[in-house]
């Protein structure tokens, strides 16, 4: 892709396509073009709509809801919805998961970035059954009781670091991690060696500045998965006080199905589907502040990854 | 080591031999920051990935006692029949069939979903247009389950999207697709398809970009055009990717999705919808009494996982003489 946008064009053939350096004719556009263009758009469309109509929906009244079935415009704009939610105490768990995001992800980064500068050491005595104990795990697990009980035993039951310590590394991403991490060339870091620095020195003075894109990919899909985790979270928070945003929005829904709450219940005009949404929008908010920034990385980072691969 | 040994004088080779040992400790002692470092991290496997096989013994238990642990715990009588059991249960075997049959769906219609969405990206000529489509199609990738079940939910609900352009253009009257057997795995595989395919292109577009230019002149002053040119070099070419994420799909077959379909399931369509990981997780984890049982049903899953994810892994060894996971060195 990136060599595409390298070339440059030189010369233009008579019937106007493109000559390019290297002598490719980029033809001109034809009838699949716009096919295309339409197809991609269409595909696009089903991914975003709902997405902006689950923002507009948490702004509506039902009144609006029900007057506009496709897309749904807030005529009658009330934040009640948000408000209900806050009477209802999301912003405890807000602040939960923005902890167990903030420190998992600490955690996360630094466990895995231990892991991987140790992967790329290719001369390593024992390295070999180092790298079978991390790859066997790829292949077979205990299982989800068996996980339950050991963390019950060493009571990550209804405890917020519970959902961050077990979950310390994810195998795939300190694979990808490792990708970058052996792009740094080998002569800078033994030149480093040479003037004395020592092995944290380099890999935390060196191999990560040098890796940032690396770096912010893996920090990203940490991210994402410690803020969207819900599974581990259902099993292991209990109390009422330590639930995560996802636990709660899960609740809501199930809740909602069960019809608990009355429309109106808080005396706003706020209804069902209008507070869930406004849960889904506090939820989605940060990683859509996050998503736009990273995302020229996480492209490079998964494409030299897989490419690796 | 070095090959210091070619001539193979009997006292050298000694001496290599001895000094081999001082020389693999001197290394170890080279690297004691490297170990220092990797502590933590094997610490964290051997507790979160080893020490629950451990637990796997509860299989062959008759239940969990607290204060006796896994081990203290009275075996099974007979040993095996907790496993016996799963196939005498009707609800266990539907779920087998259910986990095959929406994998298979998943193979038939996802799995093809981001080549074709890849190959068409790479047609896209507008540069700007090509950044904005990927922006927006990688983003469902990033939206947990739960947010995906809570619209879905609205989408095709009774009151729904669907439901209401149902009503609109006269079709039928309202109707509620969750709770709709027939209409669940449609809604599954086609919200699954808007969730993953954006983000699944990523591989095959970094294969494509990958593909020699001088294959595509070459195609060009054979005179081909670009549909030729996309079924006779870029295919070609990226058919290696295609055949390894074939083979891992494959090899993941036991594992249906348990975040998709937990949160979109009811209970009106566990008949199609309730599939291995769902009934391990209601049957097994939330009814402590029944952990036994739920412990060798997903053992029965874990190892027909692992023989197939060992056989995937195999046949792309042969074929591109690396395995899934291997690191290439």
């Amino acid at each position: 892709m990136a060599k595409k946008q390298k070339r440059i064009p030189i010369t233009v053939a008579p019937d106007g396509a493109i000559l390019h350096t290297d002598g490719v004719v980029k033809p001109k556009t034809d009838w699949f073009d716009y096919v295309n263009y339409v197809i991609l758009f269409v595909f696009a469309f089903l991914c975003l709509f709902p997405v902006i109509n689950v923002v507009l929906t948490s702004f509506a009244t039902e009144e609006d809801y029900f007057k506009y079935s496709f897309l749904v415009i807030p005529e009658h704009f009330c934040i009640d919805a948000y408000r209900f939610m806050f009477q209802k105490g999301i912003g405890r768990s807000l602040i939960n998961s923005l902890m167990v995001t903030a420190i998992g992800v600490l955690y996360n980064m630094l466990m895995t970035s231990l892991g991987a500068y140790a992967m790329t050491k290719k001369d390593l005595p024992f390295r070999k059954p180092f790298l079978t104990l991390i790859l066997i795990t790829m292949f077979f697990g205990g299982g989800v009781i068996p996980f339950y009980i050991v963390l019950e035993d060493l009571g990550f039951v209804d405890n917020l670091l519970g959902v961050v310590i077990p979950f310390g590394i994810n195998t795939f991403n300190m694979i990808l991690l490792r990708n970058f991490f052996s792009n740094v060339p080998e002569e800078v870091i033994e030149s480093a060696k040479i003037d004395g620095s020592g092995e944290t020195r380099i890999l935390f003075g060196m191999v990560i500045p040098l890796s940032l894109a690396g770096m912010a990919t893996i920090a990203l899909f940490y991210f994402v998965e410690r803020w969207n985790d819900w599974y581990w979270p259902l099993l292991l928070l209990t109390k009422d006080e330590l639930k995560t945003l996802p636990l709660r929005l899960r609740e809501f829904m199930e809740k909602s199905e069960n019809q608990n709450y009355a429309d109106g219940a808080d005396g706003g005009l706020s209804f069902e589907l209008s507070r869930n949404y406004a849960t889904v929008v506090i939820t989605i908010i940060p990683i859509f502040c996050v998503y736009p920034f990273v995302q020229k990385y996480f492209v490079k980072g998964v494409m030299l990854g897989s490419v690796k691969s | 080591m070095k090959k210091t040994n070619e001539i193979a004088i009997p006292e050298v080779v000694a001496e290599a031999r001895k000094h081999k040992w001082k020389r693999l400790g001197k290394k170890i002692w080279e690297y004691k920051l490297i170990y220092f470092m990797m502590l933590p991290v094997i610490i964290s496997y051997l507790l979160f990935s080893y020490y629950p096989m451990y637990g796997i013994l509860l299989a062959w238990k008759e239940k969990l006692s607290p204060s006796k642990g896994i081990l203290g715990s009275k075996w099974a009588d007979p040993l095996w029949h907790n496993f016996t059991d799963l196939f005498k249960t009707q609800a266990f075997l539907t779920a087998i069939k259910n986990t095959l049959v929406i994998s298979l769906l998943k193979i038939c219609f996802m799995f093809p979903a981001p080549i074709v969405v890849g190959l068409l990206m790479n047609e896209c000529k507008a540069e700007g247009y090509k950044k904005g489509i990927q922006t927006v199609i990688y983003l469902p990738n990033f939206l947990s389950w739960v947010i995906i079940g809570t619209i879905v939910k609205d989408i095709f609900g009774y009151d729904g999207v669907i439901s209401s352009l149902r009503e609109m253009f006269g079709i039928g009257s309202r109707v509620d697709y969750m709770e709709n057997s027939d209409m669940y795995y449609f809604v599954l595989i086609a919200v699954s398809i808007i969730k993953e395919t954006g983000w699944n292109t990523i591989i095959y577009m970094a294969a494509i970009s990958a593909v020699s230019p001088t294959l595509y002149e070459a195609g060009t002053i054979d005179g081909c055009g670009r549909f030729r040119l996309m079924w006779n070099v870029t295919i070609p070419c990226i058919m290696p990717v295609i055949i390894l994420q074939f083979l891992l799909a494959i090899g993941n077959i036991m594992n249906a999705g348990f975040d998709a379909v937990f949160n979109t399931y009811r209970e009106d369509t566990w008949e199609v919808s309730d599939i291995l990981d769902t009934y391990i997780y209601r049957e097994g984890i939330l009814q402590a009494t029944n952990w036994p049982f739920g412990t060798a049903a997903g053992l029965f899953k874990s190892i027909i996982n692992f023989a197939l994810l060992m056989t995937a892994n195999t046949i792309v060894k042969k074929i591109n003489g690396q395995g899934i996971y291997d690191l290439g060195d």
